[in-house]
């Protein structure tokens, strides 16, 4: 289904039609000169907006668990290859995690001009 | 194509309980950091899909452009749908980026829990209770899975002419790998059923007084089988082969084996006897069912022993032939004590100079383990610590005071033979190999892997030492303590200074 649209007829009447097309929307403007076009992505782009600042609560959590992980895994009594490997994939998934928690502040800076 | 194998622990010296507890928590921080990134994922995912949406609408915002309808978009409009591709470059890098950590979380998750032996008998319960196949014994004899065994044991004809051409039968072993233990036990009590029921069509008939029916419902179905099967086999091996061991001291044009580095230098030792014992391009004066006996001088001027068996040879004259398991995998002590393998080891252990007290090792393959099994089940010496690779020997009453460490591949049939699990103990360690292709580059294998040397594409039969000596370098590189703690007990008991070797060849003779 193609977006929703919302229009204002002269009347002042509020008419919310789906179209099935891009074409379709068109060619209803067409037919309907008197409508005056309101913006239709707004209501999409606040949605995206509220996503973004979830999907960047997330990441914060991430930091916290994998701070945890890191502090276990530091303080265990385990040696070898093993442990070894697996204190140094810990550090370097606390690296990858630091790359997306940067990604996401700097969307948030970004988010700001578009809000 | 290249393979690996990853080890998991299970006996040995337990975990404390304040080591379990800070094991499990850290398994437990590991699985809730896996779900957190996997949720992070899905954020970064469910907004890619809002993305999608939104630049479809702002795209075709009618307050968006110049001209309506479709005009091009206003300048007002560049920024909005700028900051959208842009979210959308970076969501991919997000969700790829949160997914492998995720991964990585999960596959730290498994090293943990297989290098401290956690969860293992949960899996191995849920392995068998996936599969459908009951570990209740006697539903096992169907003449469905009878099926299923004889085709599996087929492939013991692979292992019999050392062949590693039958590639469906290798699959098969592969496949059905978590059913061996319990199908040999249904095969076992198929046996004793049939024997019983020979015994009351014709009563005072077989040569052993073992009741079949008690055995059917014992643990040890497999040696109570055996001992019947024995009773009449070796009768006939022995008018086959003659029942005089002609053993004789071999003198090889230089050292086979070397001094025994802990229990992964013992298994170097092994192999390199049983790879040399069949001949190399260069005649170094050894041939099948050949053993080698090390004396080790210790500090205090005692001796203590190092004995390396090979496997099954099935040559017509060798004391390693195949009715020759039979035998040793005997519910009787002193039906395994008669097998040719053990007679030949022992008598060579008796004209190498071993003292009644002085500590011995021993380390042995498929029918050597079983012989070391043997040794420290029924014999005089002072077993301190035997090796086993690739060896049936979960019912052997093998002595408290010596220690069991045995590596059991999972898909090689031989350890399952008799049909139970190793028991679990500070002084039984057993290793348990699997073998895998080789993931290479998208990160999705196990972690911590060991390769197998010497592979060809096609799978192998990982019944051959070299399998084995992967399993037990990858689980030693797991630093669990049980293994380190194996690993020290056969050092002191070989302590010292490789003093010398002896090579002892047995041949059967009438």
């Amino acid at each position: 289904m193609y977006p929703s649209s919302d229009h204002i007829a002269p009347t002042g009447v509020h008419h919310e039609r789906a179209y099935d097309s891009m074409e379709d929307m068109n060619q209803h403007i067409i037919n309907h000169p008197g409508l005056a076009a309101a913006c239709t992505c707004q209501t999409a782009t606040t949605g995206t907006l509220n996503h973004l600042d979830t999907a960047c609560a997330s990441t914060e959590r991430c930091v916290t668990s994998l701070t945890d992980t890191a502090a276990l895994a530091a303080s265990i009594d385990w040696h070898g290859q093993a442990a070894a490997l697996m204190r140094d994939k810990v550090t370097t998934a606390i690296r990858m995690n630091e790359d997306v928690r940067q990604r996401a502040h700097a969307l948030l800076a970004i988010r700001q001009e578009v809000a | 194509m290249s393979w690996e194998v990853t080890s998991r622990v299970r006996g040995g010296v337990p975990l404390s309980v304040a080591d379990a507890q800070q094991f499990h928590a850290l398994i437990a921080t590991l699985t809730d950091t896996s779900r957190q990134f996997a949720a992070q994922s899905a954020a970064w995912a469910t907004l890619s899909d809002q993305l999608t949406r939104t630049r479809l609408h702002v795209s075709s915002c009618p307050v968006h452009r110049d001209s309506w309808p479709g005009g091009s978009l206003t300048a007002a409009a560049m920024p909005r749908l700028s900051f959208i591709v842009e979210l959308s470059r970076a969501c991919e890098a997000q969700i790829r980026v949160c997914s492998a950590i995720a991964q990585h979380m999960d596959a730290l998750t498994q090293l943990v829990a297989r290098a401290q032996g956690l969860y293992l008998d949960a899996e191995t319960k849920a392995a068998h209770a996936s599969a459908g196949i009951p570990t209740d014994p006697l539903s096992t004899a169907s003449s469905v899975l009878r099926g299923m065994a004889s085709d599996i044991l087929r492939s013991i004809g692979v292992v019999a002419t050392s062949d590693d051409k039958s590639q469906p039968l290798l699959d098969i072993l592969h496949t059905t790998s978590p059913y061996h233990q319990a199908l040999m036990r249904g095969f076992s009590i198929a046996v004793l059923a049939g024997i019983a029921r020979s015994r009351a069509i014709r009563p005072g008939s077989g040569m052993t007084a073992i009741d079949p029916l008690h055995g059917m419902l014992s643990r040890n179905s497999v040696n109570v089988a055996a001992e019947h099967l024995a009773s009449i086999s070796m009768q006939l091996n022995d008018r086959r082969q003659g029942n005089r061991i002609e053993l004789s001291r071999r003198y090889p044009a230089w050292q086979v084996t070397r001094q025994a580095d802990g229990v992964a230098g013992a298994i170097v030792q092994l192999r390199s006897l049983a790879e040399n014992q069949y001949g190399t391009n260069e005649d170094n004066g050894l041939s099948y069912a050949t053993i080698a006996i090390q004396r080790y001088r210790r500090m205090d001027g005692s001796a203590a022993w190092l004995v390396i068996i090979p496997g099954t040879d099935g040559h017509a004259d060798s004391p390693f032939g195949w009715p020759q398991n039979v035998e040793l995998m005997s519910s009787q002590a002193r039906t395994r004590m008669q097998a040719d393998s053990a007679r030949m080891v022992l008598e060579a252990m008796e004209r190498s100079g071993i003292g009644q007290d002085d500590p011995v090792a021993i380390i042995g393959h498929s029918q050597g383990g079983i012989v070391a099994a043997t040794l420290a089940s029924d014999s005089k010496y002072n077993i301190r610590h035997i090796v086993t690779a690739g060896s049936p020997v979960a019912n052997h009453p093998i002595s408290g005071d010596a220690w069991t460490t045995s590596i059991e591949m999972d898909d090689e049939l031989v350890p399952a033979l008799d049909g139970a699990a190793n028991p679990v103990g500070e002084r039984w360690l057993t290793i348990h190999g699997s073998v895998a292709e080789t993931v290479h580059g998208n990160g999705t294998g196990p972690v911590l892997a060991e390769p197998v040397p010497e592979t060809a594409d096609a799978r192998q039969m990982s019944h051959h030492l070299k399998f084995h000596q992967a399993a037990y370098a990858n689980a030693a590189a797991l630093g669990s303590g049980a293994v380190t703690s194996h690993d020290r007990h056969f050092r002191q008991v070989i302590a010292g200074e490789l003093e010398e070797t002896s090579y002892w060849q047995g041949r059967m003779m009438r």
